[in-house]
């Protein structure tokens, strides 16, 4: 008799245990819904196609009008820094995507070449960068330190040489002498 | 002791329990309610419950942790815990990654508010958190001084920042002469501000915080701070601080020493304007002087302050005082930029070389009526060379050169002025090599050449800071700056030379100012005050 009692003991004991068990598991765990309906097939595609390379978070410099201001981009990386430089170049020459900044470089410009020697980037630039700039020192400051202060956040870039039409210059627009190398400057960076 | 044990378990169910409700926040969104969660200071919204509140189409794969969703036929794709966005197939970047609660997905705040365009708003009691002074940014232009308190964190658009207990700020600047009692404070009603005089030429700028008193900032100011206004009077004894280089006193001020704790609060409310009301305060140095240094100071380094200058204390009482003529056998030579075929800035019909001409015209007129022996490198609508222009300053042996120009910008609003003096990028490097080579004693007419280059930098900016000086105090124009550049006409001058770029060409209503010929003259008699006090300090030597 008593080993009887001692069994319907222990299914009781097993019983409460199930209902603990089975109770604790609807208290904490909470089933994601499948949406996977709902997901375009399109859009998968190109979420396949588009992640298969390195991203890079890099700074690229527009303007207000007075100072130089940031802007924080996603770009491709790539190892090879003339490539990257190419990289670098081409999405600050699309402007910025803050509607408050202004992008330096004039209209119509376009980067005709780039070339990397001895850590100095030369930018070769087309001649509309002089008949179609609105003049001032300020805006011409803005233009060579934007460029110079992006670019020069790759490693291999230390400085920066600009060729209008490639030819070499001593004043790049109007006023500012371009002979040699840029190198980056802080003086126009927007503080706060 | 089975008893103790179901206690314990109890207990700490019981403080699971609270501290999940303490983390958790009822948010409005558009008038709807969505209960988000709070983690490290960051308000997060659960995406299913938005979305299905919305009617937005969303998925979410929970083996590849992708998340879509389809919000006004825009493509949204991104991957928890991961800050890259892709809408419509272009790279965007999240301030901060999705997150899994509870095998959710979160979103923080500001993700519905820039993507979705929501207006979200919590009620500010219920959300309440600390931060602390990150930095302070010090700015003087003209005759206002900015102060910006930064600090650490930010939370939504609706911001304010609050004083937990009543603090005492002082930023103290050594070596500086000031006799400043008045101030304009917008918040004056919770701030009290002050600059100091004591017996040490010390400066101290006093900023009391109340308790618990709201301090607006507006939706604009990113990261969250405070900003105060402090326009000095315009005394002529008073002389504040030599203009700094902003980067300079950020790195010098001591965060270390700031203990100041200030609530940031939330609230759903409209933004108050705030009513400006100057107020004066007449300081009682005995009250304060025990306090001032047992609350929280900041000291900006000796090293970059200037000390104060007679010629600054004395420019707006000097030359005039006395009879004698300092600009007498001077020689000065006007340049007024562009002409010819190069008409500089054209705007509203309005040329650049006009201007810059008129200006330099009427300079040349003062000038000689002063006795002075002015030149002008154009005196019609001629193209002039660079080198033309150079060769007439260094063929007079010209004791100073004034370039005249108009500014632009990309912002059409933006007025002010800017003065730019020849520093190429290697001046401070030479600076070190002619000090080596000075304890050398070799290569002597060398090393003399070069310090004659270098006094003339130092000359040209003297006179910068002159010129800017009676500009924005006589003119009342706003300095944007005084910069040194490699400035062509300016690279081989043999004696101390600026550009002026007069007020801005591509603000309208600053264009129709600078064609008035009244407007002009009192650039004109403005530019030739600053050359008189330049030559009696004797700073062109």
């Amino acid at each position: 008799m008593k080993d009887s009692f001692g069994f319907i003991k222990l299914v009781f004991k097993i019983f409460w245990l199930a209902i603990l068990c089975v109770s604790s598991y609807f208290i904490f765990y909470y089933e994601i819904e499948d949406y996977s309906s709902e997901m375009p097939d399109k859009f998968e595609q190109k979420e396949i196609n588009e992640q298969n390379f390195e991203i890079l978070n890099m700074s690229f410099y527009y303007t207000d009008g007075n100072k130089l201001i940031r802007e924080d981009r996603k770009i491709r990386l790539s190892h090879n820094p003339l490539v990257l430089s190419g990289i670098v170049l081409d999405e600050y020459f699309k402007g910025p995507e803050n509607s408050d900044l202004f992008n330096v470089i004039p209209e119509k410009v376009t980067l005709r070449n780039y070339f990397l020697s001895e850590n100095v980037l030369y930018i070769d630039l087309s001649r509309e960068v002089r008949s179609n700039f609105q003049g001032g020192i300020l805006p011409e400051l803005l233009f060579i330190y934007g460029i110079a202060n992006t670019v020069c956040q790759i490693d291999a870039v230390k400085s920066v040489k600009f060729l209008i039409n490639g030819e070499d210059t001593d004043v790049l627009i109007s006023h500012i002498m371009t002979s040699g190398p840029v190198n980056p400057d802080e003086m126009l960076l927007q503080k706060y | 002791m089975a008893k103790k044990k179901s206690l314990l378990l109890i207990f700490i169910l019981f403080l699971f329990c609270n501290l999940y409700a303490y983390n958790s926040i009822q948010v409005n969104i558009n008038s709807e309610k969505i209960q988000g969660q709070i983690e490290n200071d960051i308000v997060y919204l659960p995406l299913e419950d938005v979305c299905r509140k919305f009617d937005i189409k969303f998925g979410y794969f929970p083996d590849t942790g992708i998340i879509a969703i389809n919000y006004n036929n825009n493509m949204m794709s991104t991957v928890v815990d991961q800050k890259e966005l892709l809408i419509n197939s272009n790279y965007k970047e999240l301030e901060i990654a999705p997150r899994l609660i509870n095998r959710k997905v979160y979103f923080d705040v500001k993700f519905f508010q820039k993507y979705f365009g929501f207006e979200i708003t919590w009620k500010p009691e219920e959300f309440d958190k600390l931060a602390k002074i990150s930095n302070i940014i010090i700015r003087e232009t003209g005759e206002e001084l900015n102060i910006f308190v930064v600090g650490d964190k930010t939370y939504s658009k609706n911001e304010y920042m609050i004083s937990k207990n009543r603090n005492i700020l002082n930023i103290t600047f050594p070596e500086t002469q000031t006799n400043v009692m008045t101030e304009d404070i917008p918040f004056s009603d919770f701030i009290i501000s002050n600059i100091i005089m004591t017996e040490n030429n010390i400066t101290v700028l006093r900023i009391e915080f109340n308790e618990e008193y709201d301090i607006q900032t507006g939706p604009s100011m990113q990261p969250t701070g405070l900003l105060i206004k402090v326009v000095t009077g315009l005394d002529k004894n008073e002389v504040l601080p030599e203009n700094r280089v902003d980067s300079e006193i950020e790195k010098n001020i001591n965060l270390t020493k700031i203990t100041t704790e200030i609530k940031i609060k939330t609230n759903d409310s409209n933004l108050k304007e705030s009513v400006y009301e100057p107020e004066i305060f007449e300081l009682d140095i005995d009250t304060f002087e025990n306090q001032l240094y047992s609350s929280d100071e900041i000291f900006v380094d000796e090293s970059l302050l200037e000390k104060v200058e007679d010629t600054l204390l004395d420019q707006n009482t000097l030359a005039f005082d006395t009879n004698e003529n300092y600009l007498e056998d001077h020689v000065i030579v006007i340049d007024p930029g562009h002409g010819g075929n190069d008409y500089g800035i054209t705007r509203y019909g309005i040329y650049e070389k006009d201007i810059t001409l008129e200006i330099s015209r009427k300079i040349y007129d003062i000038l000689k009526g002063k006795l002075a022996r002015p030149f002008i490198t154009r005196t019609g609508n001629s193209n002039v060379s660079s080198e033309d222009r150079i060769y007439t300053a260094n063929g007079n042996k010209a004791e100073l050169f004034i370039s005249i120009h108009a500014g632009a910008s990309s912002q059409v609003n933006s007025r002010g002025f800017y003065i730019y003096y020849y520093a190429n990028s290697k001046y401070e490097n030479e600076k070190k090599l002619i000090n080596e080579k000075l304890n050398n004693e070799d290569n002597t007419q060398r090393v003399l050449m070069e310090l004659r280059q270098m006094s003339i930098v130092e000359s040209s900016r003297k006179f910068a800071r002159i010129l800017s000086r009676i500009i924005s105090d006589n003119m009342h124009w706003t300095e944007k700056g005084t910069f040194p550049a490699e400035i062509r006409v300016l690279s081989e001058i043999n004696c101390p030379g600026i550009v002026f770029e007069v007020e801005s060409l591509t603000n309208r209503e600053s264009a129709e100012f600078l064609k008035d010929s009244i407007v002009q003259q009192k650039i004109a008699e403005n530019i030739v005050s600053s050359i008189e006090i330049f030559f009696k300090s004797g700073d062109n030597q």
